[in-house]
């Protein structure tokens, strides 16, 4: 027999009869093909974007800052640079004022106060050359805005609060700027937060001016602090970084100077990273997708070769050939395949469409380049044919082997009793008949039960992952709001733009203020841990650990006592491989005059571990301000609102009081992450309803052909005036404990997958320490998905498939 | 031992096909009554309409006209439900392929039997076994034992139902002519006082162990009494 035509037909009769089971795996294909090349067509696009825009705005290739609170006069940084023997290389370099102030400005919902940054450009030849400002809203500055109160405000930050293009902002001590348009430059690309992480926009707002502005602004006209430099391009910019440095320590020996290059750039770093770490994130969502899919490709195919094993068997008696044999089950994978990858492109193409605008919301790259990426759809359709392919071809092959006498036989397959069956019956199981039996149906068949399981479990796996890493990314944001408030509920932080004394002067001011129950001037000084050439960055409090109001956890060791020692956080511990007794390097900031301050590196004695998440935190001892030459001083006061007073109220207040540029909630930060974060939730849970409906998918296919293969039986059962709803339960019992060994895969594999990820979330955002921890939310995920939605999936096919059987013509056809 | 309490009671059934305008008549206007402690045979040629007049009997199929009661019940126009509670509690199917579950042992088997009728003094499964003489292969699976056990352990399981009829659809089709007749001297040993038993079969030689043969041909009941010859012994039987 060798008509091609005929063959086609039956294949087409195959293909009518199981239509909804061939589309439901073809649909399961798609959302593997279509996840993978819609998020990796995302990735592209953000690789792309990303590379085009630095290159646009002249990311800078190395970068000088001197230490907070230090200025020199325009020009002498410039000079450093070109008596330093390497000046050959440097192509351009532009030195910059940057002031930090408090930023006030008006929302739709009200007044908001933000710490900020005056960043002094240089304005003459059309703005800055390196680190260019991008306009997305507004207009650009030019030199007429040079000698003018004039400013463009960071995007981010703008869009963030919904502002307009254009309006004012009231910065500390009561000065008012204009500000023209919003822009965009490298450097806050993505805002990255005090202490790391993201996010930072809603409480950091960069404001662009010239930079003879902003030394009107400090104070300090005419002066300048930072230098942004590009290099020839095959020039070594870390050891072009290193001799600057000497340069800078030789030129200016009482300012600490920071010499910093490209990949430094925190935004920088994070934006690479994150792209990577996101792709890696979607590659194994895809994999697994795929893999639910090719595993019940495989169970499908396997059972319907194995129904169809006598017709092979007498096709072989009757010499046939055994590719024509293997062609009509293949045929079926081929059509699987097809339509799973046609539906998965379209997928593909939907996700990534949605993606852009989610993309260029999110992140305000000048533009965004978002080009059909042809090659990734290839190869997920690649992938996507090649699966069911290869899934169909696995069973097919073990069919065609089988002798024709063993296939031929009646009931070569029903008649079975094999499986881990006869090991099961010795075990006494519970209940009756109704109850052992789908438990000896699984045993019977252990492979197409585990098969069914590994595709669930699969899923059950990605969801898992998800649910487990937001809540344990919320676990930590939630555990840093609660060590900032050490134990004050209401801990509220009021910043002050420099050192003052502890007991009059502006710090003496906020501490009398009636809106008040309780006040403490702390002095927070932000340094260095660790060795030179990679330090921690951190920011380290001087608490007063006898008398004081805030008294941070310590989980481990003790209070830095008379010798001088330094409380750091866990991950700070680890990160540098010291404990509690060991010797660490720490740079601070020492007062040198009135505005420049030197780091300087002591070697202090690890004495206790805080029990904060975030890397940068870290307590020393009031006794020790002496330490940095700061005794008798304070930036900071800690202080509690007196009963009835709305942090606003106090915040309206304070900020009255000159030389406050900040007065915020102890953990306003995290509630900001967490406020945050709830926008990025929702993408979360889009993904764990497309798992979900792809548990219930495998669960309904694996059903939908479990009542297709036990016809007979069932009827037999309806002979016996078994109810149908009886052999439902029976059904949904056997898929629940197919459930629950998929629960226990997926349980397991996402609890892998996920301590995978938060060791490259370590990688990538190493300033927060993310628990390894399940929650009780996840595991009734987990089970819920796994049991019970699983175990429910036959209502969806069973009652209807039952009620359509021809009792009598099933009883009599022979199988 | 013919009883006088009736157990089926067939009144002018007939059971039509139409398939794409022809009509195909597997039964037509049939009258049959059964008592208890009857062994019926019925007999008759391949497409007479055999299965079919035992499914409508077993309510798997409804008679186009005509009506039917069984065991007391009336399942002409029973509703659904009520045709399960029927089966579960009047009627017990033995098949010509076994359908024995390949998943459970021959006592498990004949557990479900038990279990699906649900009688407030269920038998023993492995009394039931021994009835069939099997008891020494409780524990196996189907595919160890042979047809003719099989098909013992599906008597077993249908008379574990304790149900008042049996009805089997060629239970010997599938057998050589020797387990055949064992096989049906095994059936007819079931109907006694309050039971009846109903074996389809096509051929004449079997059909001669039986007390009362029934004959179809072409939908219509040509003959009803005792086999032609009288009733045989194994023995007696040729083949
Ligand atoms: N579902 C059906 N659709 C159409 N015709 C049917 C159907 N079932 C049975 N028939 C027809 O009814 C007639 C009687 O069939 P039945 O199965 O009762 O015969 P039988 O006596 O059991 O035959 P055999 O000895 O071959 O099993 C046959 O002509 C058959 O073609
Ligand atoms: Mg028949």
């Amino acid at each position: 027999m060798n008509s091609f035509g005929l063959w086609l037909r039956w294949s087409w009769r195959d293909l009518r009869s199981r239509w909804v089971q061939v589309v439901v795996i073809s649909l399961i294909i798609a959302l593997g093909v279509g996840a993978y090349s819609g998020l990796s067509s995302m990735t592209r696009w953000r690789k792309i974007t990303a590379d085009n825009a630095y290159e646009q705005l002249n990311m800078y290739d190395v970068r000088v800052e001197l230490a907070e609170g230090s200025a020199v006069e325009s020009g002498s940084m410039l000079a450093v640079v070109d008596r330093a023997d390497t000046a050959g290389v440097v192509t351009d370099a532009e030195e910059r004022m940057r002031v930090p102030v408090q930023v006030a400005t008006t929302t739709a919902d009200g007044d908001i106060v933000v710490r900020g940054e005056v960043i002094g450009v240089p304005l003459d030849n059309d703005g800055p050359a390196i680190n260019a400002l991008f306009t997305k809203a507004g207009r650009m500055l030019d030199e007429s805005d040079t000698a003018r109160l004039t400013s463009m405000l960071e995007r981010n930050f703008a869009v963030n609060y919904d502002l307009p293009a254009e309006g004012t902002l009231t910065l500390s001590g009561g000065q008012q700027i204009e500000y023209v348009g919003h822009a965009t430059t490298p450097e806050f690309f993505i805002v990255i937060p005090e202490g790391g992480g993201f996010f930072g926009q809603a409480n950091f707002a960069a404001v662009f001016a010239s930079v003879e502005t902003a030394g009107e602004f400090a104070g300090l006209p005419g002066s300048i602090n930072d230098l942004v430099l590009t290099l020839e391009s095959d020039s070594d910019r870390d050891a072009f970084a290193a001799q600057l440095a000497a340069s800078f320590a030789t030129a200016m020996p009482d300012i600490g100077v920071v010499v910093s290059t490209t990949d430094d750039d925190a935004a920088y770093s994070l934006t690479y990273e994150d792209i990577e770490g996101d792709q890696q994130f979607f590659n194994i969502i895809a994999v697994l997708i795929l893999a639910g899919s090719a595993a019940a490709a495989v169970n499908l195919t396997a059972r319907m070769v194995d129904q169809t094993r006598r017709e092979i068997g007498i096709s072989m008696a009757l010499g046939v050939r055994r590719r024509w044999i293997a062609m009509r089950p293949m045929l079926m994978g081929v059509q699987i395949a097809i339509l799973g990858v046609v539906l998965g492109v379209v997928m593909g193409w939907a996700i990534a469409a949605a993606m852009r605008g989610v993309l260029e919301s999110f992140l305000p790259m000048p533009e965004w380049l978002t080009p059909t990426q042809w090659d990734v759809f290839l190869v997920a359709a690649i992938v996507g044919l090649i699966i069911p392919l290869v899934a169909v071809s696995i069973p097919v092959w073990r069919a065609i082997r089988v002798a024709p006498v063993d296939a031929i036989r009646t009931g070569h397959l029903a008649s079975r009793g094999g499986g881990l069956a006869p090991l099961v019956h010795r075990v006494k199981l519970p209940g009756d008949t109704f109850k052992q039996m789908p438990l000896r149906n699984i045993m019977r068949a252990p492979r197409r039960g585990l098969l069914t399981a590994l595709g669930i479990g699969a899923t059950i796996a990605v969801l898992v992952m998800l649910v487990a890493s937001i809540d344990s990314f919320f676990g930590a944001i939630e555990k840093g709001g609660e060590e900032a408030s050490g134990g004050i509920p209401d801990r509220v932080i009021v910043e002050m733009d420099s050192v003052y004394p502890s007991d009059n002067g502006p710090v003496g001011a906020v501490l009398v203020s009636p809106l008040i129950s309780d006040g403490e001037a702390m002095l927070r000084v932000g340094g260095e841990l660790g060795p030179a050439d990679d330090p921690i960055d951190v920011f380290v409090e001087f608490v007063d650990w006898q008398g004081g109001l805030f008294r941070p956890d310590i989980v481990e060791g003790s209070l830095p006592g008379e010798v001088p020692g330094i409380v750091i956080a866990p991950k700070a511990a680890s990160d540098l491989d010291v404990g509690v007794g060991d010797t660490v390097a720490v740079r601070l900031p020492r007062r040198t005059g009135p505005v420049s301050f030197a780091l300087e590196t002591s070697d202090l004695t690890v004495s206790g571990i805080n029990g904060h998440p975030f890397r940068s935190v870290a307590y020393m001892s009031t006794t020790q301000a002496s330490l940095l030459g700061l005794d008798g001083l304070a930036n900071v006061v800690s202080v509690v609102p007196a009963d009835g007073v709305a942090t606003g109220d106090l915040q309206a207040e304070l900020l009255e009081v000159g030389a406050v540029t900040s007065v915020q909630r102890a953990d306003s930060m995290a509630q900001l992450i967490e406020d945050l974060m709830a926008q990025f939730v929702g993408i979360f849970q889009l993904f764990e309803a497309v798992v979900l409906v792809l548990a219930v998918l495998i669960a309904f296919n694996a059903a939908s052909i479990a009542v297709d293969e036990r016809q007979r039986e069932h009827a037999t059962m309806f002979a016996y005036g078994v109810r149908r709803r009886t052999v439902v339960a029976m059904l949904m019992l056997e898929s629940a404990v197919v459930g629950v060994v998929a629960t226990l895969i997926g349980l397991l594999g996402g609890l892998a997958l996920f301590r995978y990820f938060i060791t490259q979330w370590a990688q990538t955002m190493p300033e927060i320490a993310i628990p390894v921890e399940m929650s009780p939310a996840t595991l009734l995920w987990a089970i819920g998905v796994g049991v019970v939605a699983v175990g429910l999936a036959p209502l969806l096919t069973a009652p209807r498939k039952l009620r359509k059987m021809d009792l009598p013509s099933t009883l009599r056809v022979m199988e | 031992m013919i009883g006088n309490n009736r157990l089926i009671h067939l009144e002018a059934v007939s059971r039509r096909y139409e398939l794409g305008g022809t009509t195909v008549t597997a039964l037509e206007t049939v009258n049959l009554d059964v008592h208890d402690g009857e062994f019926v045979v019925v007999l008759g040629p391949s497409g007479s309409g055999k299965t079919t007049l035992i499914n409508l009997i077993g309510a798997l199929d409804s008679p186009t006209e005509g009506s039917i009661r069984v065991a007391g019940f009336d399942i002409t126009d029973a509703k659904r439900s009520e045709l399960f509670d029927f089966r579960r509690r009047a009627v017990s199917f033995i098949f010509q392929s076994f359908n024995i579950f390949p998943g459970l042992t021959a006592r498990e088997n004949v557990q479900f039997g038990i279990d699906a009728a649900g009688r407030d003094d269920p038998p023993n499964a492995d009394e039931v076994l021994d009835r069939v003489g099997l008891g020494d292969r409780a524990e196996h699976f189907p595919h160890e034992l042979s047809g003719g056990e099989q098909q013992r352990v599906a008597i077993a399981r249908s008379l574990a139902t304790g149900n008042p009829i049996l009805l089997a659809d060629e239970p010997t089709g599938e057998l050589d002519f020797t387990t055949g007749v064992q096989i049906l001297e095994l059936l007819r040993e079931q109907a006694g006082p309050g039971t009846a038993v109903l074996a389809v079969t096509h051929n004449r030689e079997i059909s001669r162990v039986a007390d009362r043969v029934v004959e179809l041909s072409s939908g219509r009941i040509a003959s009803d009494g005792p086999p032609v010859g009288g009733r045989a012994e194994l023995a007696d039987l040729h083949w």
